[in-house]
C-alpha cells in the first residue's frame, strides 16, 4: 500500500509538472485529460492515505465517497480521451478538407487562415521561400527572423523547406507537432508556394518589359542628341563658312544663294526629324510643355494638362499618344493627374490612329488604352497610366532600338 | 561693343566669332562650357555674351541656366542665346525673371542679313529679343477661344513685333508708321487681349508671350 501511495504521488507530481510546462496548444489538446487524471490520482491517494493505518482499503462512507469520485474521474477520463481524439481528428479533417479545397483552387491565403485557426494563433504568418527571400503568398515580405515575441518554425518535407511559420513562441512544444502540420498541410503549402513563385516570375517579367521600353526611349533621346551634336552642327558650320565666303566676294553668286537655301532647308528638316524622335522639351520641361509645343506646330488644342513632372516612361507614353493623334488629324487633349494615375483623353477628327506600338507599351506599364468612336468622323482615345509603375527608373543611358516615329505616328 | 562667345563646337564658335568681327564687334573671349564662360565674363566684363543653348554635360538647356547666372551676377551684361530649338518654352524660361538685356534667336537666323549684329546691339541696349519664328508659331497656334481673331491685320503685325521684343520706335521703323500710330495700336491690342499695358517694352514682351503660350 505504501508503494501504491508512493507511485500515485510521483505520478501526480509528474502530471502537475507536465501541465505547468505544457505549451498552450498541447494544453488545449491534452490538458483536460491530464487534469482529470490528476484528480483521479488525487482521489486514489486520498483513499490510500486514509487506509494506510488500517492496512487495507475499507468500506466506510468516506471510502465509498472516494470510490464514487474515482469512478466519476475514470468515466470523465474516458470521455476526455475520446473527446480529444475526436477533436484532433475533426481538426485534421478540416485541414485536409481545406487542402482538397485549395487543390481545387480556393482563394489565396487560405492556408494562413486555416493554420491560424487550427493552431489558435491569429497572428500566424506563413512565409514561402521565393527569390531568395521569404514572402507571403501575395509576395508581401515576411520577416522570418525569430525576435522577442515571435518564433519561426521551418516546415521541411523531403529535405526541402516548403514554408516557414512565424508564430508566437511556445506554439509548438516539439518537432512532432510541426511534423503533424507538415503532413496534414503539405499539399496546401506546396500549392501556395508554387503560386507565390509564379507571381514572382510574372512580376519579374513585367519589370523587364518596362526596362525594355525605357531603354528604347533612352536610345531615341541619344539619337536626337547625336543628330544635333553631329549633323546639325556641321550644317551650321557650313552655313557660316558660306556666309563668310559671301562677305569676301563683292559680286552676287546665285549658286551661293541656292547653296545657303538648301542648307537652311536641310537644317529645318533635321530639326523636325530630331523633334519627331524625341522632343527635347519633353525631357526638360515635361508632358504639358511638350503638348503645348506640339500645339504650335500642329492642330492640337490642349484644354487641360497637369503641370507637374512624371517619370520619363509615363511622360513619353502620354506624349506619344498625343503626337500620334495629332499626326492623324485635329486633336483636343484633356489630361488630369488623378491620384495615382495619369489620365489622358484625346479627341481626334480622324478615322483611325496608328496605335499598335503604343498599346504594347501601355500594357507593359500596367495601364489601359481605350478607343471609341465619337461620331462618323471622330475618335476618342482614353489612356490611363499608373504612376507607380513597376521598376521605373529615372536614369538615362543608351539602350535598344526605338519603336515608333513620333512625328508621323508610324511604327 | 565687346563680346564673349560660348559654344562647345569649335567650328561653329570660330564661325560666329568671325561673323561678329567682320561686323565690327570686339570678341574678347571664347568658351566651350559654362564654367569657362563665367570666368571670361568675370575677367573681361564684356557688354554682351553670345551663348549656345546646348553645352556640356547634358547638351540640352545649359545655355539658359548660364544666361540666368550671368544676368544675376552681372546685370549690366546682355546675353543672346543661340538655339536650335523653336521652343517657346525655352524662350519664356530665359526671359522670365529678367527680360531686359536678354535674347533668344535661332542659330540659322544669323545667316540672313545682319540679324546677329542687330540682335546683339538690341540686347546690349537692354532690350528683349525673341526669334520671329517662335512668335509666328505662337500666333498660329489653335486656341479654344481665340481673341487674336478679334485683331485686325495691322494689329496682328504689331502684336508679332511686340512679342519679338521691339520697342515702339523699332516697330515704327519696321512698319514705316509713326510712333504715335504704334502707341495707339499697342493700346488697342492690349485692351482687346485683356492685358495690362506696361510702358516698358521688356515687361510687355513677357506679358504677351505668356498670354500667347497659354491655351
Amino acid at each position: 500500500m505504501a508503494a501504491a501511495l508512493a507511485w500515485a504521488t510521483i505520478t501526480m507530481l509528474v502530471l502537475l509538472l507536465g501541465l505547468a510546462r505544457m505549451s498552450p496548444a498541447s494544453r488545449r489538446a491534452r490538458g483536460a485529460v491530464w487534469t482529470i487524471g490528476f484528480l483521479y490520482l488525487l482521489a486514489v491517494s486520498a483513499q490510500l492515505v486514509l487506509s494506510l493505518d488500517r492496512g487495507f482499503v475499507g468500506g466506510s462512507s468516506t471510502d465509498r465517497g472516494l470510490w464514487w469520485v474515482q469512478l466519476a474521474a475514470l468515466a470523465a477520463l474516458a470521455v476526455a480521451v475520446a473527446f480529444s481524439l475526436l477533436r484532433s481528428r475533426a481538426m485534421r479533417r478540416s485541414v485536409t478538407g481545406l487542402v482538397v479545397d485549395l487543390h481545387r483552387g480556393a482563394a489565396a491565403g487560405g492556408m494562413r487562415e486555416a493554420l491560424a485557426e487550427w493552431l489558435h494563433d491569429p497572428s500566424l504568418q506563413v512565409a514561402y521561400p521565393v527569390d531568395g527571400t521569404y514572402r507571403a503568398v501575395d509576395l508581401a515580405g515576411v520577416d522570418v527572423t525569430a525576435r522577442r515575441g515571435r518564433a519561426a518554425s521551418p516546415l521541411v518535407n523531403d529535405g526541402q523547406e516548403i514554408a516557414v511559420l512565424v508564430h508566437r513562441p511556445g506554439l509548438f512544444d516539439g518537432t512532432d507537432a510541426v511534423r503533424e502540420v507538415v503532413t496534414a498541410a503539405r499539399l496546401g503549402l506546396e500549392n501556395e508556394r508554387l503560386r507565390a513563385e509564379g507571381l514572382a516570375q510574372l512580376r519579374a517579367l513585367a519589370d523587364s518589359r518596362v526596362r525594355i521600353i525605357e531603354a528604347g526611349d533612352r536610345e531615341r533621346r541619344r539619337l536626337e542628341r547625336d543628330l544635333h551634336d553631329g549633323a546639325q552642327q556641321r550644317l551650321v558650320g557650313l552655313l557660316l563658312g558660306l556666309r563668310l565666303l559671301r562677305t569676301t566676294t563683292a559680286e552676287d553668286h546665285a549658286e551661293l544663294d541656292e547653296a545657303e537655301a538648301e542648307i537652311q532647308a536641310t537644317v529645318e528638316d533635321l530639326r523636325e526629324l530630331a523633334n519627331g524622335l524625341h522632343p527635347v522639351v519633353l525631357l526638360t520641361e515635361g508632358f504639358a510643355s511638350a503638348c503645348a509645343a506640339l500645339s504650335e506646330r500642329m492642330d492640337v488644342r490642349v484644354v487641360d494638362a497637369p503641370e507637374r513632372r512624371f517619370s520619363a516612361v509615363v511622360e513619353t507614353t502620354a506624349y506619344l499618344l498625343v503626337a500620334k493623334a495629332a499626326a492623324a488629324g485635329p486633336t483636343t487633349v484633356h489630361a488630369v493627374h488623378d491620384g495615382d494615375a495619369l489620365r489622358v483623353r484625346v479627341d481626334v477628327a480622324a478615322a483611325g490612329v496608328g496605335l499598335a506600338g503604343l498599346e504594347d507599351r501601355v500594357k507593359a506599364l500596367g495601364g489601359h488604352l481605350e478607343v471609341s468612336p465619337i461620331d462618323e468622323k471622330g475618335l476618342r482615345i482614353e489612356l490611363e497610366l499608373p504612376l507607380a509603375a513597376p521598376a521605373v527608373s529615372r536614369e538615362s543611358s543608351p539602350g535598344t532600338v526605338p519603336r515608333g516615329d513620333l512625328r508621323t505616328g508610324r511604327d | 561693343m565687346r563680346a564673349v562667345v560660348a559654344d562647345d563646337t569649335l567650328l561653329t564658335r570660330e564661325g560666329v566669332v568671325a561673323l561678329l568681327r567682320s561686323g565690327g564687334v570686339d570678341v574678347v573671349g571664347q568658351a566651350g562650357d559654362a564654367a569657362t564662360l563665367m570666368n571670361h565674363v568675370r575677367v573681361y566684363r564684356p557688354d554682351v555674351c553670345v551663348v549656345d543653348i546646348r553645352m556640356p554635360p547634358t547638351h540640352t538647356d545649359e545655355g539658359i541656366v548660364a544666361a540666368a547666372a550671368i544676368r544675376s551676377e552681372f546685370p549690366g551684361t546682355g546675353v543672346l542665346v543661340l538655339s536650335h530649338y523653336i521652343e517657346s518654352a525655352y524662350a519664356l524660361r530665359l526671359i522670365q525673371d529678367q527680360p531686359e538685356g536678354i535674347g533668344y534667336i535661332l542659330k540659322e537666323r544669323i545667316f540672313s542679313g545682319d540679324v546677329l549684329i542687330d540682335s546683339l546691339r538690341r540686347v546690349a541696349e537692354a532690350e528683349t529679343v525673341v526669334d520671329p519664328t517662335i512668335v509666328a508659331r505662337l500666333l498660329r497656334k489653335r486656341r479654344t477661344h481665340d481673341p487674336i481673331q478679334a485683331l485686325s491685320e495691322r494689329e496682328r503685325e504689331v502684336l508679332a513685333l511686340v512679342a519679338e521684343g521691339l520697342t515702339n520706335q523699332g516697330i515704327s521703323r519696321r512698319l514705316f508708321i509713326t510712333d504715335r500710330t504704334v502707341e495707339a495700336h499697342v493700346r488697342q491690342i492690349f485692351t482687346k487681349l485683356g492685358l495690362d499695358e506696361s510702358s516698358e517694352s521688356n515687361r510687355r514682351v513677357l506679358a504677351v508671350l505668356t498670354f500667347l503660350r497659354s491655351a
